[in-house]
């Protein structure tokens, strides 16, 4: 991927490079077969050993569906394929993914850097809208389009079902690729995210909406926001359309959707890798990361962090070797909580759960999840998380840690 | 004749630009502390803006930007060998979305791709 029109090509300096046309390299025909067999490329920097020169990033094309925030620019040789990109621009930020030390620079890898430069300092204010959370439709499809084929039969199901969960997958969507077309675009349009994301191993996962099939129409299309609004016009409580209406658009409350969806029909994108959810063009998204604005001392053994998922706030605190924390399985020293504090736009729905044995005693990564719910207009969330840490010795005094946002 | 022209040519190497090459502008560099590479960029970012200063990652917070117009993270990692997780010299930068949206960011390299994965921006490893 090579855009020679782009401005960071142009501005400030006028990046003179010669096109080579380098072999396309072997992975990037196994993630896509139809690729040429040279790849249009220039150099960077001068040199490059692999022995002792530490990979630079590219990343993937994965989110950069017809959102207003981001933008792929140059891509490059890379491990991956050949839709990554090594140049990018998320917002405010954009990503140089050559590494290498600055005297290599070649002297159109020079000037492009310093565009780089120029151009980020150029999208100053310039918002992150949508966030690369989750997994997309074409993820799925490449998955039985591609993906599937690069591993050994025996393991087809497998990978298929790390893609999609809640019914069986005919034999056929494995072995007959117009079967697994078909199976495909019966099941598109009302695709959804499996679970919150909270689960790791499940994550990736999506399944049939039945809610959404069963209104018929598409979650991305603007009809499917028409047709809930009209069951919303004609009664308030319809279930289905509330049950929708929080999945696909948490963010309004649904009395007033109809005067949303008027108001903002124009600006309206819907985001797969950002939630499944839909939003409004130029309206900054809130970091799903809370800020930890509590002191630590440098010899704390307790690192806390927060983050939340759409019904989920998992808690992670990480344990330095030899001291440990509690659940409240323990019978010797007071657990882990976790309170939502006041001021909050959502509240828990139950209790935290914890990943412990018998004995209550947590040590090295601790993952705990608070189940949650939105009850208020916003994102503010604020919470306190307090524990006990103590080694094979003694404890320390007992510590809150306020996470926000 | 000939000792002017070698020294004319020893001053043009490939190393030095144009003194054109220079942008407006004032940059915080991130990276990793006492490092030849970091140290490395700091000179050649100074070379070409109108100010620069270095702050280890780790210790980035948010009031630091104040006063310039670019943050640039970047950073070494540290294992070479094959098939092994990539691991930062550095503890990783502790900003979150929140206190850099807006902000003009160029992520670089590894420590770049690592803070995108931890802002689950769509410039990261994660995904990818």
């Amino acid at each position: 991927m090579l855009r020679p029109e782009h401005e960071l090509f142009h501005k400030p300096f006028p990046v003179a490079f010669t096109i080579e046309n380098t072999p396309t390299p072997d992975n990037f025909k196994k993630w896509k077969p139809t690729v040429g067999d040279t790849v249009p490329t220039f150099k960077v920097f001068g040199s490059y050993d692999e022995k002792t020169d530490e990979p630079g990033l590219v990343t993937s094309d994965m989110g950069f569906e017809n959102v207003p925030d981001a933008e792929r620019i140059l891509g490059g040789i890379n491990m991956k394929g050949p839709e990554y990109a090594a140049i990018a621009r998320h917002g405010s930020f954009v990503m140089f993914g050559f590494h290498g030390l600055p005297d290599r620079f070649t002297d159109e890898g020079r000037k492009l850097y310093l565009n780089t430069l120029s151009y980020a300092v150029a999208h100053k204010a310039a918002l992150v809208e949508s966030l690369r959370l989750r997994p997309s439709r074409t993820d799925l499809l490449e998955t039985l389009t591609t993906f599937m084929a690069l591993y050994p039969e025996a393991e087809h199901m497998r990978v298929v079902e790390r893609g999609y969960a809640g019914e069986p997958i005919p034999a056929a969507v494995l072995t007959d690729p117009a079967a697994a077309q078909k199976w495909y675009a019966e099941r598109a349009p009302f695709l959804h995210p499996a679970d919150d994301g909270a689960n790791w191993s499940t994550s990736y996962q999506l399944a049939t909406d039945a809610q959404c099939k069963e209104i018929g129409l598409a979650n991305d299309s603007i009809v499917f926001l028409d047709a809930l609004a009209a069951r919303l016009a004609k009664d308030a409580h319809d279930p289905l359309a509330n049950a929708l209406l929080a999945r696909y658009v948490p963010e309004v409350e649904p009395s007033q959707f109809g005067a949303w969806l008027k108001e903002n029909r124009d600006k309206l994108y819907f985001t797969e890798t950002g939630g499944w959810v839909w939003r409004v063009k130029g309206k900054p998204v809130k970091s799903p990361v809370l800020r930890n604005a509590t002191p630590a001392a440098a010899d704390d053994p307790v690192t806390v962090k927060a983050e939340t998922k759409d019904t989920t706030l998992v808690i992670t605190l990480r344990v330095r070797d030899g001291w440990h924390v509690y659940s409240p399985k323990t019978t010797e020293g007071k657990p882990v909580s976790v309170a939502i504090a006041e001021g909050s736009a959502f509240e828990a729905t139950g209790a935290p759960e914890f990943e412990d044995d018998d004995a209550g005693t947590l040590s090295g990564y601790v993952e705990v999840k608070l189940p949650i719910r939105r009850v208020a207009k916003g994102d503010a969330l604020i919470v306190d998380v307090t524990y006990t840490v103590c080694d094979a010795k003694a404890c320390k005094p007992t510590k809150t840690v306020r996470l926000s946002r | 004749m000939s000792i002017p022209i070698l020294l004319l040519l020893s001053c043009l190497t490939p190393a030095q630009v144009p003194s054109a090459e220079k942008l407006p502008i004032q940059i915080l560099y991130a990276g990793n502390a006492d490092t030849p590479y970091s140290a490395a960029w700091e000179k050649f970012l100074g070379d070409h803006a109108a100010r620069v200063k270095f702050i280890s990652g780790n210790a980035l917070k948010r009031e630091d930007l104040a006063g310039f117009d670019l943050l640039v993270v970047d950073g070494e990692v540290e294992s070479h060998d094959a098939g092994s997780q990539l691991k930062l010299k550095n503890e990783k930068i502790k900003l979150t979305l929140d206190d850099l949206q807006g902000f003009p960011v160029v992520l670089m390299g590894g420590q770049g791709g690592f803070l995108s994965d931890d802002l689950k921006i769509k410039t990261s490893w994660h995904a990818g």
